[in-house]
């Protein structure tokens, strides 16, 4: 009796996996994996979506890529009035499902971007399988979906080439991380912004500049090179870098790479105007050094990075002066640090932060801390 | 709710009464004329060409009749012994002086070690037939047994399942006696008891249980012997049988009882507290109680250096984790957790599906068959053919198939993988638990995803954690935790660090 009760579950059991499982079952080769996304302005009104999606390699036995350079990926795109209208329109034109979990970038044409477009990331966002860890970018000088159609030479997606770029710049902003700082209370953004250089007919990219946005999220100027670089260490964004600058005691240039970056905030808030002192420190190697200093001794050692690290305090002060009266925008996080810490005084601070940001007084230490110098001291013996 | 279903119930009616005729001769005892024990005894023997009746007079005077089993007796100790004395009045007394044949015994003149009278019939009979010369004599109603067996047995060599590296080379074999010498070899102690019980009412087979008095938990102790007291069966012809007996769960997947060829491991198991069951016709020897982490133990764990066997143990275990799991997680992911997966590695395996017809699911299910069905067939090939059949399904089944476009690569891949991963598990029986639920997980991954998969691994779970082997719970040291035994389980560590015994069970 028990044997059969045990027998019957068990068959009931196996005819329920049947008829109520599968029903969700994708085989691998029925998705499209959509490497980047692109949006771009179309006319009236409507945003144009494009999804750079590989092509699935039909070599069975044969290994390697292709010979010549045969292209691996598909750029599909649609119109709509948001994102998921546009992605219907996608799938109109192609034969499998949209599958956005392994996505890499997501690029915003400049036009867009001056016009807001925080709110197409909802989509992005909502959907469970999508994956938040795909990095932001602007795209400048060219639309997105040109961008994704081009083919790169050296690896096989622009969309994978950006997105390692950004990690050897020491920038990069991930979509969930965007997506927490578009909500805070002074949600003046950073982005980077890939840049293109045509040169013979043949698209190349940089990325050299970033982008900030205003408190609507709407591009309002673009900062480059050095000054990013400054701007970025200043709001506490940069992972590591590269500086060159010009030293007097040895009249030539040094290099340095940094990598441990960090940024600390004092805050001074008695008085109606804040006063916040910054200390930045960064940690790394010399790589370069075109003087006839001796950079393995301690007392150049500590001159040298002295020099570097005003140098670096200047140029930081530059960048605050210029973001302070310019364009009166904290793109720091200074007025972040005060709702956090001192969330009552925040609310004074509130209303007029552009304003009370402007006049706030701003001191800027640098502590560079400068470990080794490669194999030698300093270079060959240079003629004066 | 199985312990219901201990005892099979295997009433084939061919117990010794009802084969030949009438029962009321063999319950009585012989009798004083040598003529009708002659007849009822040619009787019972009828068409049994192997039993040899020899009559002989000495000196002229007394009938003497000899019954043995050819084949199974060392005849040449016998006519040194009985024989020679007997016929050419080799006693220092001389015939004469003696008047009955007990009395011959009594006062020891013959020189054998093992000697017995008996009376009954029955008796006289299951004797004879186990190898012993019954020597009957006219006025006598009691029969002289001598027991000078001699059999034909294999040599001592090594098990070829349990091969080890390192360590002894000896197996057991199919002689009791033999392997109850080996155990004792390894432990001369006094307090190495082996209990010794008859089982099967036909095959009447000789069961020893061996345990080390202080050491064993008593209360196991008594479970074993009850429950091999309760198998009432006709027959016996291998240790599974008393497996299946005495087990807890028999519809359980994992057994419960471990089961080993070598002396080595079962001595180790005795000091540990264990119980070893021996039988007669079998090298097999039980042991009880078993715990899931005994079966991947191998023997050699403790005949190596201490760091390889536990870099080797943590391989075994990713294995074996790996032998059941592989095939369903696989299938999992790909159809319908797609996101888990990076990138690159998503990408080639979408490209490789491309050119199969099947879904993955079925694909899985078709190879994991093959390769079962190939597995089975090894076994049963002749040495001759057996590489041709490897060559054949490697490549045929393998290469060809992906070649053709009817299998994508990945999938032979994961199968032979899996394939090899079970073959790690040290003890094969418990292997089978593992290539069976294998299946079970793979057709719940398939139809369910993640979902299906948690709900059979914590069914598994559940299982495992609720059987127990003659009272020790089948997962402890890690369900009951009991720290310092899991810890010797994790990490083998070398001999001087250990100060109190290993687990026990």
């Amino acid at each position: 009796m028990l044997v059969r009760v045990t027998i019957l579950i068990l068959l009931l059991t196996l005819m329920a996996t049947g008829l109520t499982g599968c029903w969700d079952l994708t085989e691998p080769n029925q998705l499209f994996y959509i490497m980047g996304s692109g949006i771009d302005k179309s006319d009236d009104g409507k945003i144009e979506l494009s999804l750079q999606v590989p092509l699935p390699n039909q070599q069975g036995s044969n290994q390697g890529k292709g010979g010549g350079n045969p292209k691996q990926f598909v750029v599909v795109s649609g119109k709509g009035k948001n994102i998921f209208d546009a992605a219907s329109h996608i799938v109109e034109k192609s034969s499998r499902k949209l599958f956005g979990g392994h996505r890499f970038v997501v690029v915003i044409n400049e036009e867009v971007a001056k016009q807001g477009f925080t709110q197409w990331l909802d989509e992005l966002i909502r959907h469970p399988d999508n994956n938040t860890r795909a990095r932001l970018f602007i795209v400048k000088g060219i639309t997105a979906k040109g961008f994704l159609e081009t083919q790169y030479k050296v690896e096989k997606y622009s969309s994978l080439s950006a997105y390692q770029a950004s990690t050897l710049i020491g920038y990069n902003n991930l979509l969930y991380e965007f997506q927490r700082d578009i909500n805070n209370p002074v949600n003046y953004t950073i982005l980077p912004v890939i840049e293109s250089v045509t040169n013979n007919k043949e698209y190349e990219y940089k990325m050299h500049s970033i982008a900030i946005l205003n408190k609507e999220h709407k591009l309002m100027t673009y900062m480059k090179d050095r000054e990013a670089t400054s701007a970025l260490w200043a709001a506490g964004k940069l992972h590591h870098t590269f500086i060159t600058h010009y030293i007097s005691q040895g009249d030539g240039t040094i290099s340095v790479d940094l990598r441990k970056i960090q940024r600390q905030v004092k805050l001074n808030i008695k008085g109606r105007v804040p006063s916040i002192h910054i200390k930045l420190s960064g940690k790394g190697i010399y790589t370069e050094n075109n003087t006839n200093l001796d950079l393995l001794s301690p007392s150049v050692k500590e001159s040298v990075t002295k020099e570097m690290s005003k140098r670096i305090q200047d140029d930081v002060r530059v960048v605050f002066d210029k973001v302070q009266k310019k364009y009166k925008s904290d793109i720091f996080g200074f007025g972040n640090e005060i709702a956090r810490k001192h969330p009552d005084k925040w609310n004074n601070f509130k209303k007029n932060w552009d304003e009370t940001f402007s006049k706030m007084d701003v001191t800027v230490e640098v502590n560079l801390s400068i470990q080794g110098g490669g194999l030698i001291g300093s270079g060959p013996k240079i003629a004066k | 709710m199985f312990r219901r279903l201990r005892k099979p119930k295997m009433s084939v009616d061919l117990s010794l009464k009802t084969l030949q005729g009438d029962q009321s001769n063999f319950n009585n005892s012989l009798t004083n004329n040598l003529q009708e024990n002659y007849h009822l005894l040619k009787q019972a023997f009828a068409m049994c060409s192997d039993v040899v009746f020899r009559e002989i007079s000495v000196q002229g005077q007394m009938k003497v009749l000899m019954i043995y089993t050819d084949g199974m007796v060392d005849a040449h100790a016998f006519e040194q012994t009985v024989l020679k004395p007997l016929l050419y009045d080799g006693l220092p007394q001389g015939l004469g002086k003696i008047n009955s044949l007990s009395q011959a015994c009594e006062l020891e003149y013959f020189s054998i070690l093992d000697t017995k009278t008996i009376t009954k019939t029955g008796e006289l009979i299951q004797t004879i037939l186990t190898g012993q010369i019954a020597i009957l004599v006219e006025h006598e109603a009691t029969a002289f047994v001598a027991n000078l067996k001699k059999m034909e047995k294999r040599a001592v060599e090594e098990p070829k399942l349990e091969a080890t590296i390192r360590g002894p080379r000896e197996g057991f074999t199919e002689s009791l006696r033999v392997n109850t010498s080996l155990i004792r070899k390894r432990i001369p102690s006094h307090k190495l008891k082996m209990e010794s019980f008859k089982i099967g009412k036909i095959t009447q087979t000789d069961l020893v249980v061996t345990y080390i008095e202080g050491i064993v938990n008593v209360s196991v102790l008594k479970e074993v012997k009850k429950r091999i007291g309760q198998i009432q069966t006709d027959e016996i012809l291998d240790s599974e049988f008393i497996e299946e007996c005495i087990e807890d769960v028999p519809f359980s997947p994992f057994p419960q009882i471990q089961n080993t060829e070598r002396p080595d491991i079962a001595a180790s198991c005795l000091l540990e507290g264990k119980i070893v069951i021996l039988m007669d016709t079998t090298p097999c020897v039980l042991i009880a109680p078993m715990t899931f982490w005994v079966g991947l133990q191998a023997a050699d764990d403790y005949y190596d250096r201490f760091l390889y066997v536990n870099a080797m143990r943590i391989v075994r275990f990713i294995f074996s984790m790996a032998a059941l799991f592989l095939p369903a997680f696989y299938v999992m992911l790909t159809t319908y957790h797609q996101g888990m997966i990076p990138q690159a590695l998503m990408i080639s395996i979408a490209s490789a599906r491309e050119n199969s017809p099947f879904p993955s699911a079925i694909e899985t299910v078709l190879m994991e068959l093959i390769f079962e069905g190939l597995q089975e067939a090894g076994l049963r090939l002749p040495n001759q053919i057996g590489p041709l059949v490897s060559i054949v399904g490697a490549l045929v089944i393998g290469e060809a198939a992906v070649q053709a476009g009817i299998i994508s690569a990945p999938i032979v891949i994961l199968v032979s993988a899996t394939g090899i991963a079970s073959y790690v598990i040290p003890r094969y029986s418990f292997g089978y638990a593992f290539r069976l639920l294998r299946f079970v997980l793979l057709i719940l991954a398939a139809s369910l995803g993640l979902f299906g998969m948690a709900v059979g691994v914590m069914a598994i779970l559940i299982h495992v954690v609720r059987i127990q082997s003659f009272g020790v719970p089948y997962f402890s040291p890690v369900a009951p935790r009991v720290w310092k035994q899991m810890i010797d389980m994790i990490a083998r560590v070398p001999r001087w660090m250990t100060n109190s015994r290993r687990s026990n069970g």
